[in-house]
């Protein structure tokens, strides 16, 4: 039987871990430093520091992150004992990987950075791939590459790709978060948040109703026919449709910075945002599950906006255009 | 010496104010007890404090010993002499034992939670930990109403 | 005087003397800092420097942590930090390159211990993987791929051996032998000719053959005697390394007393964010208490003659932060009152009228003369031995007289360590008697209600809000009183008169907020609902009963399980452990949930009536060493 007590000793040990992780004042320390190395030495004092004597270079930060990922992992691994929680991360991993590796295959590419932090090895995968095996990896994984595969070598056009492999991922994340309203219902955000944008994308581009078809993803809360409905209209008018959602604040800004810079870069903002807002009730929560998701969430937020620090210090990017750039924390 | 029904009933009486608190206090003393044990897996310095909140859930457990022992000592247990107690005498002490015996039990688990949680605030905010027991002292009020139930039941049961 | 008045503090100086000037205000620790700027315009002024400390501290830091784990330089748990001036730092700066060229040795050295380690962890893993072999003397250079025929050795699980022997009899040119059996693992030597390699290596596979792969050429034991002897060479290397590393343990007290420097420095670096400043001058605004406020001004000018300080009363805008002053009775109890909320500005401190009714709540719920010596003794000898300051030092101040409160209840109630001595009660027993007991407690309760009615009265009266003084303390006292009344038979025509009178005024000016003459009548009417809230506030000072019986409870129940051992050297022997054991078990859970319910009454039943809080301490910006207190 699951009881909203099971997890105790998890959630206590990671009420204190919340309070070593990165505030926004560090982040703006960082952002404030002088160059790219300052910056990085600033986070000896994190939990990041103890890889900092092993990853010295500032162009290190993505392994000193796979590093930390891999710490937090295991901590929730062994306070849960349940491998669950953060398999459900790993998987989306898994997922990211072979996009990757079924892109680059397709572009010849060679210079792409796998992520440590799957299910499975990069390796491993990037052999699957090179010799064109697949019988190794899972079988869910088997079945969305080579439909992907299929898909594209119908369609010759390289978007299928992704739009297959994040149906594929999203059926499968939702099939493991249904069991647990809390994340069920981050999921089914994070969907809508993500349609939302492809419709405004599609209609940018004044693609057709069947390429909508093609992009949207199930499992959200606002259905398929609510896009469809709307697809005739214009795309101004949006916001108004949604305006009894909750998503009304985030369509409303967001789409009128896009419309006005042409960018989606401020409604990414508002969306990742969102759904940190949303994860942020674990940090409030005594008990269930609710703070280990929080948690990983609001960690996986904070990688992200440690990248986008490190990456806007190593190539020089003006204080402000990263400051600007920069999320919420979970803390 | 002949046994009555009554006496059996006495005892059943000291025997439920006994446990039912301290299952109940078991229970919300192990949840705070592995609440804490997470955070001072990261936190070692805060041991003494996650103690205060840990003894909280079990003082349903000592109101019910104490019930329990007010009883033996009214139906005479304790001195050695049992008093011959009629049937009714021994259910009239069945029933003043239950106050503190469901009261406690429940309470004490409550309490556990809201402790439990209080060691989410020591982790974050370790100067509100006046504020984490006050919460939980909230709480006990039942349980010492009960308790204050039960001891008056209990003296009030002519012998 | 209870609330300390806070003065603000203007001070501007010229930029050259920043440095000593905020110096002194450190080590004054009497000064709060008030952030003024929020712009970042000093950035580019502390950042590199700020930066070059934090590495030095890293550096320290460093040493620190390695020396640590050879000489943990334990302290005694009573024992005080070692004093520190800044004659001392500025001897150890002198040297700091040397130092810091230890430093630099500590680095090489740490680095080389890794380096042996991981080999002495390889070779051992090595030995680990022979040591089962070691036994059969086969040279294992005569193994592997030959001209004509492939030699291995290695293990397979007996489940799979049926399966293993089966196939190796369909192969020709096949041969195995069996070496020897350990559990569930069989050792075993193979051979096949080379143009069998496909077929054997699938067999092998299948059956979950794992060679033995090692790069040396002698026999099994034979390696493992040459690998023992290279790991005793490493050991040798390591506890040079250790005894060099040992050796730097002399620069312990210049590490640990520049690190503190270094920390000093990073605080006051960090203040400089506050400050607004100019191309040659800076402002700083602080907090100062206003006794300090001499002090502060006479030793800022002696620092620095061209500067200018200036003390204010807060403005209406400002919020200053909260210290409080009381007498040696009241100040322990203190602590309650931090824990809860300060008061806010302008609001009076409820420590000098909360702290008498803690003291004799927390003796009633502990009642026990044996406890409450114990307890005041154990703080004492505490106090002594550890020298606690700050909230510390308040908890055991705090414990201390309230050791002496529940002594004195203690006699009176009749507690000796429960009836371990059978002394009787001065007034009476509340075991024998709970009834009594229950109305002398919700007496006290009664009597605190009416105290915080009563405090809320004059706060209004002193903010000049004299009508509702009247109608919403001044009403509900007559109100209870008349009920309270009721219950003396001889009073209760008066009481009557007094409660409809008390009722009706409150019936009559609850509602004075609301417009319309029925909206006032009926807001009025449902405001002696309230009564319910007297009520219930009433009855939770029932656990002052409760507390005190079940102290004693579980202090007689101590005391009969040590009476039953009763006779012989024995007997007499395990009581005692029974009664040491047990009484301290009850001193614990009791006084601990006296503590809480005390300030539970204090918090829920006493403030809610009257106080607010909500005050930020006074923080001022101080010292805080980590290795050294600074003199």
């Amino acid at each position: 039987m699951k009881r909203d007590t099971d997890y105790l000793f998890a959630i206590n040990k990671i009420k204190v871990l919340e309070n070593r992780m990165l505030s926004k004042g560090i982040l703006s320390r960082m952002i404030d430093a002088p160059d790219a190395s300052d910056a990085y030495k600033m986070l000896q004092e994190t939990p990041y520091g103890e890889f900092l004597n092993e990853y010295d270079s500032p162009y290190d930060f993505e392994a000193v992150i796979s590093k930390h990922i891999e710490d937090v992992y295991r901590t929730v691994d062994e306070a849960t004992g349940n491998a669950s929680f953060t398999r459900f991360f790993r998987i989306r991993e898994d997922y990211l990987n072979c996009k990757i590796l079924l892109k680059a295959r397709n572009f010849d590419g060679d210079n792409y950075h796998l992520s440590s932090m799957g299910t499975i090895p990069p390796e491993t995968l990037s052999n699957c791939f090179k010799n064109e095996d697949f019988s190794e990896l899972p079988e869910y994984l088997k079945v969305a590459v080579e439909e992907s595969k299929e898909l594209f070598s119908q369609t010759g056009i390289p978007g299928y790709i992704d739009f297959a492999m994040d149906r594929f991922m999203y059926e499968h994340l939702y099939e493991m978060a249904k069991a647990d309203s809390f994340l069920k219902d981050y999921i089914e955000r994070e969907v809508d948040l993500i349609n939302i944008r492809s419709f405004i994308r599609i209609k940018l581009m004044d693609e057709s109703v069947d390429f909508l078809k093609a992009v949207l993803l199930n499992h959200g809360k606002l259905d398929r026919d609510f896009f469809y409905n709307v697809f005739n209209e214009q795309l101004a008018g949006l916001p108004d449709r949604l305006k009894f959602t909750d998503y009304a604040s985030v369509v409303e800004q967001g789409v009128k910075s896009w419309l006005e810079s042409g960018s989606s870069m401020e409604m990414e903002r508002l969306c990742d945002n969102y759904l940190l807002e949303y994860a942020m009730q674990g940090k409030f929560a005594a008990f269930g599950t609710k703070p280990i998701w929080g948690y990983i969430l609001g960690k996986l937020n904070e990688v992200r906006l440690l990248r986008i620090v490190m990456v806007g210090k190593l190539n020089d990017i003006a204080k402000d255009l990263i400051s600007e750039r920069l999320r919420d924390v979970y803390v | 010496m002949d046994i009555t029904l009554g006496q059996v009933f006495g005892l059943a009486a000291a025997a439920i104010a006994i446990a039912f608190p301290g299952i109940g206090s078991a229970i919300g003393v192990g949840l705070v007890g592995e609440s804490a044990s997470g955070l001072i897996s990261e936190d070692p310095d805060k041991f003494g404090q996650s103690l205060l909140l840990q003894a909280l859930p079990g003082t349903q457990g000592i109101y019910g010993l104490l019930t329990g022992f007010i009883i033996m000592s009214r139906i005479g247990l304790l001195g050695g002499n049992l008093v011959a107690l009629t049937t009714w005498q021994g259910l009239l002490f069945l029933g003043a034992a239950l106050p503190i015996a469901i009261v406690g039990w429940f309470s004490a688990i409550a309490q556990g939670r809201v402790a439990a949680s209080g060691i989410g605030i020591l982790a974050k905010r370790p100067q509100e930990l006046a504020k984490a027991l006050t919460y939980a002292a909230m709480v006990e009020t039942y349980a010492v109403l009960a308790l204050l139930g039960s001891v008056l039941l209990v003296f009030g049961i002519r012998i | 005087m209870a609330v300390v008045n806070m003065k603000k503090m203007t001070l501007v100086g010229l930029k050259d003397n920043m440095d000593d000037i905020i110096d002194t205000l450190h080590k004054s620790g009497s000064v709060q800092i008030i952030e003024i700027t929020e712009e970042e315009d000093n950035a580019s002024f502390y950042q590199k420097g700020l930066s070059d400390i934090e590495d030095r501290l890293n550096e320290y830091k460093f040493a620190i942590d390695l020396l640590k784990s050879f000489n943990p330089h334990k302290k005694g748990m009573f024992e005080q930090k070692p004093l520190i001036n800044d004659e001392t730092f500025n001897e150890h700066l002198k040297d700091e390159l040397k130092y810091l060229d230890d430093i630099k040795n500590l680095h090489h050295l740490e680095e080389k211990q890794n380096e042996l380690n991981n080999e002495k962890a390889r070779l051992e893993g090595r030995i680990e993987v022979l040591t089962p072999w070691k036994d059969i003397g086969i040279a294992l250079r005569r193994l592997g791929k030959g001209k004509y025929a492939t030699i291995k050795l290695g293990t397979i699980e007996t489940k799979n051996l049926p399966d293993f022997q089966k196939g190796a009899e369909e192969l020709t040119y096949f041969g195995y032998e069996e070496l020897k059996r350990v559990k569930n693992t069989v050792f075993m030597a193979i051979s096949y000719l080379n143009n069998l390699e496909e077929s054997a290596n699938n067999l092998l596979m299948q059956s979950g053959f794992s060679a033995l792969a090692d790069e040396g050429s002698g026999t099994p034991e034979e390696i493992i005697n040459s690998l023992n002897k290279r790991i005793n060479a490493i050991n040798e290397n390591l506890a040079e390394v250790e005894t060099n590393i040992k050796d730097i343990d002399k620069d312990w007290e210049a590490f640990t007393a520049l690190y503190d420097y270094y920390y000093i420095q990073k605080e006051k670096f960090e203040k400089y964010d506050d400050l607004l400043m100019t191309r040659k001058t800076f402002c700083l605004q602080g907090w100062v208490p206003e006794t300090y406020c001499e002090q502060v001004k006479d030793s800022v000018e002696s620092t620095s003659p061209y500067c200018y300080v200036e003390f204010k009363d807060p403005a209406e805008e400002d919020n200053p932060p909260t210290l409080l002053k009381n007498n040696a009775f009241v100040t322990p109890f203190e602590l309650i009152t931090e824990l809860f909320s300060l008061p806010h500005k302008g609001e009076i401190d409820p420590n000098p009228i909360m702290a008498p009714f803690f003291f004799v709540f927390f003796g009633i719920m502990l009642g026990d003369v044996g406890y409450g010596i114990a307890l005041s003794v154990l703080m004492w000898l505490g106090e002594r031995l550890i020298k606690p300051s700050g909230q510390g030092k308040k908890l055991m101040d705090l414990l201390l007289l309230c050791g002496i409160s529940s002594a004195i209840w203690g006699a009176v109630f009749g507690g000796w360590f429960g009836d371990l001595f059978g002394i009787p009660a001065l007034w009476f027993n509340p075991l024998n008697d709970p009834m009594t007991m229950l109305v002398f407690s919700l007496a006290l309760g009664v009597i605190q209600i009416f105290t915080g009615l009563g405090m809320k009265a004059y706060i209004n009266v002193k903010n000049g809000h004299v009508i509702d003084a009247i109608f919403d303390q001044g009403f509900w006292l007559v109100f209870l009183t008349g009920l309270l009344m009721l219950a003396i038979p001889n009073f209760r025509n008066i009481a009557a008169i007094v409660a409809l009178i008390g009722a009706l005024g409150l019936v009559l000016t609850q509602g004075r907020s609301k417009s319309g003459v029925i909206m006032k009548f009926l807001s009025g009417l449902v405001s002696l609902y309230g009564l319910s809230g007297y009520l219930s506030d009433v009855l939770s000072y029932s656990r002052l009963l409760a507390l005190c019986l079940s102290g004693s409870v579980i202090a007689m129940v101590m005391n009969t399980l040590a009476r039953m051992f009763g006779g012989g050297v024995l007997g007499f022997i395990i009581g005692l452990i029974i009664l040491i054991v047990g009484h301290v078990f009850n001193l614990a859970i009791s006084g601990l949930g006296c503590y809480v319910h005390s300030s539970r009454l204090q918090y829920v039943e006493f403030y809610g009536k009257f106080y607010e809080g909500g005050g930020k301490p006074f923080n001022p910006f101080k010292l805080s060493l980590k290795y050294y207190n600074y003199q």
